[in-house]
């Protein structure tokens, strides 16, 4: 118990904020990071260093906890490619601009969602998230290009805004 | 169309909560050392066995008393007794004189 300890002294942090951004809701995000250090705690997540680094594996099990989650509660569909049906533009009007990043983040598909997270956030190499997504490079490759595609879309009046103001 | 510099640059604007110190307690307050559990511990059973686990007891607890089969008695030499009223009857054997 008290390497787990030490672990979340070093990483738990880490561990909230990516499964904040994978869940959109801090309650969300709390439970999630509790439940992975409660795998930890109870061993029935197991890390082997010869699989990557602790924060990667960490990372795997936060991601496939919030799957899990989103999953029974039905919240997400698991499409990864095209376009979300609800990824439309955001509106700008008497929105702050983190929130209108956060809408659009939270409207990309999950699989999109997490590669993006990983990569943007995280500054994960595709390597690492191919491992942490249980996918093959390509694929990830090609997640994280169509999550880029829809973000662009989604946040392109922020563009013309920053453009207006110019 | 956005650059990829600038995508980061907006994606960059969204910032994630601090993690609250309570959580940290939720985590690791209901964790009792190892030697507690016989005290405090449970054991997640499959109904299936369960039930049988039951049976078992009630059928141990409830069924019918059956008596213990006695040992036989070992006979010692003070159980002989000399005869009280000794009553004698002769038989004769009718074919004795022949």
């Amino acid at each position: 118990m008290h390497d787990v300890r030490q672990i979340y002294d070093q990483l738990g942090s880490r561990v909230f904020v990516f499964a904040y951004r994978l869940t959109g809701a801090r309650a969300a995000a709390e439970d999630v990071t509790q439940e992975t250090f409660a795998a930890l705690l109870r061993g029935t997540a197991r890390y082997d260093s010869e699989r990557g680094e602790l924060l990667s594996f960490l990372f795997g099990v936060a991601r496939n906890i919030a799957l899990k989650r989103q999953r029974t509660e039905s919240r997400w569909l698991l499409a990864d490619d095209g376009e979300s049906p609800c990824l439309e533009a955001v509106q700008p009007a008497g929105q702050e601009t983190r929130v209108m990043v956060a809408q659009a983040v939270g409207a990309l598909p999950p699989l999109q969602r997490e590669a993006l997270v990983l990569a943007e956030y995280e500054g994960c190499t595709l390597k690492e998230i191919a491992v942490i997504v249980e996918a093959e490079v390509g694929t990830v490759k090609a997640r994280l290009h169509r999550a880029r595609e829809n973000l662009r879309r989604a946040l392109s009046p922020l563009e013309t805004l920053e453009e207006s103001r110019r | 169309m956005m650059s990829d510099r600038e995508l980061k640059k907006l994606l960059n604007e969204w910032q994630a909560p601090e993690l609250s110190p309570e959580l940290e307690e939720t985590i690791f307050a209901g964790r009792t050392a190892w030697w507690k559990w016989p005290l405090t511990g449970h054991v997640r059973l499959p109904a299936p066995m369960a039930l049988a686990a039951l049976v078992l007891l009630a059928w141990s607890l409830f069924r019918p008393a059956q008596p213990a089969p006695t040992p036989p008695k070992e006979v010692d030499v003070a159980d002989f007794q000399p005869v009280q009223n000794l009553n004698p009857r002769i038989v004769r054997n009718e074919h004795a004189n022949d």
